[in-house]
């Protein structure tokens, strides 16, 4: 009886030791490494929090109203919208009286009109408030990313050799022009489209890609032309990758990706919500950094701390009323600047 | 009474690492694909998990098959144990399925699975626990 007690204990010992000690083995050294002190000037004082019914995505400020999409079953034809001045959400814009076969991947809100990217045929949908299509342009080619600005649209992506490419697109002329520029990341990070993947934000000025994984910012014109690079605040990083048996590409999970999102504001300040945490330390790790698009330098940082146990994952800045507004997993909250 | 929940709990436990076995060989690439996106495992390691997982599945449903059979109840138990920490370690540390078990138990979310887990950690030690005094009453009498 005694040696079946002990058979019980020393078989749970060795469970728990063999996850240890896979653990302690496969711990990631991958961290984040500042070159520049970060300088945080404030503290944030919360404003109001709403409580959402569903999970949100892609944040965008449009003349005092905040716009989302939401990748949630039965929400993912849909842009929904909140009236800053009434703190209220309106009526949804539901594209799925057009299109049932939709997943609003990003949108863009120009002259009073929305273009959004449906990633199930690769098509940009230019449409009215009313949901009512306007037209329809399906590019001809694969890619993982968009940016329209006025008549041009950005896309990015990968080749077949999952190197990263540009290309310029015009909506009137229908022409594809490679926007080619070289960058020793291109180079230095393997499978430079995955790894080099993010995501575009834009003002009336300029237009940057943010790619998730690395301490670097593309920037671009107005016409949507390459025009330089920020080095952001902290070190190079490893991104690495795994190879199955049958040689399929795997983004290793231990790699880090800092930067959850970006915002140019109306003074052409970028915000980079950028994720300090480690592998072992997740809470309470995340900063907005502040840079100047014109210089191209740091400026200074402040701290979001989490809330509600998720992490901030989307920020737009309200510069007429000083407030910067932050999407979390269950609430979006507002904070005064 | 005893006999008859123990042969119960057997055929419980044999059916699940059928079903499991069963999903992770008829379909490896799936199995290979979720151990890749485990950050509890290193690219090199996975290459003998994948492998070796299935197997010790195998083996135990061997040892449970028999007429003697607390090996595989033994084995049942650390393998459901040692399966339940790491998929607790691996939530807390990454956001990603770490089950590779196939069909039903794949639509389960992690706290569910985590209280399937457990209730099969428990099946297995009951299961000793019973099988052990059936044997001691059998060979007192």
């Amino acid at each position: 009886m005694k040696s079946k007690y002990l058979k019980i204990i020393i078989l749970i010992i060795t469970s728990i030791l063999l996850i240890f000690i896979f653990f302690i083995i496969n711990q990631s050294k991958n961290k984040l490494k500042l070159n520049t002190k970060r300088k945080i000037q404030q503290t944030l004082i919360l404003d109001k929090s709403i409580k959402l019914d569903k999970r949100l995505s892609v944040m965008k400020l449009y003349e005092n109203h905040l716009f989302f999409v939401s990748w949630t079953k039965d929400n993912q034809g849909k842009i929904f919208r909140f009236n800053l001045s009434d703190n209220k959400f309106e009526k949804e814009i539901n594209f799925n009286k057009i299109n049932e076969k939709l997943l609003i991947e990003t949108y863009f809100i120009e002259n009073d009109s929305i273009i959004y990217y449906n990633q199930l045929n690769n098509s940009m949908v230019f449409s009215d408030f009313d949901a009512k299509k306007i037209k329809e342009v399906i590019y001809p080619k694969r890619f993982s990313r968009l940016m329209k600005f006025g008549d041009n649209v950005l896309f990015s992506g990968w080749d077949k050799n999952y190197n990263i490419f540009f290309e310029n697109y015009s909506v009137k002329s229908k022409k594809i022009q490679p926007n080619k520029f070289e960058d020793n990341y291109f180079l230095k990070y393997e499978n430079s489209g995955i790894s080099l993947d993010g995501f575009y934000y834009r003002n009336d000025n300029h237009v940057i890609m943010l790619p998730y994984a690395i301490n670097r910012v593309y920037t671009f014109d107005k016409n949507l032309k390459y025009n330089g690079k920020i080095d952001l605040i902290y070190g190079e990083l490893d991104f690495k990758f795994r190879k199955s048996e049958k040689e399929d590409l795997f983004i290793d999970p231990s790699n880090l990706n800092p930067n959850i999102a970006g915002y140019i504001d109306d003074n052409d300040k970028l915000y980079i919500l950028t994720d300090h945490s480690t592998k072992w330390d997740k809470s309470n790790k995340c900063f907005i950094d502040i840079y100047n698009l014109n210089t191209k330098k740091y400026e200074k940082s402040l701290k979001i701390d989490d809330y509600n146990n998720s992490k901030p994952r989307f920020i737009a800045i309200d510069n007429s009323n000083n407030k910067l507004y932050v999407l979390f997993d269950e609430n979006l909250n507002s904070y005064k600047l | 009474m005893k006999k008859k929940i123990s042969e119960t709990l057997r055929f419980i436990l044999l059916l699940l690492f059928i079903y499991t076995a069963y999903h992770k060989l008829i379909d490896l690439n799936h199995f290979e694909s979720t151990l890749m996106k485990s950050t509890l495992i290193e690219g090199y390691q996975i290459k003998y998990l994948l492998y070796f997982v299935p197997i010790i599945e195998i083996v135990t449903i061997l040892f449970l098959i028999q007429k003697k059979y607390l090996i595989g109840l033994y084995l049942s138990f650390f393998l459901m144990l040692t399966f339940t920490i790491y998929l607790v370690v691996l939530n807390n540390f990454s956001f990603y399925k770490g089950c590779s078990c196939g069909g039903i138990f794949n639509e389960l979310s992690y706290s569910e699975h985590v209280v399937v887990n457990i209730s099969l950690v428990l099946i297995s030690l009951i299961s000793i626990i019973i099988y052990e005094e059936i044997t001691i009453t059998a060979k007192t009498y």
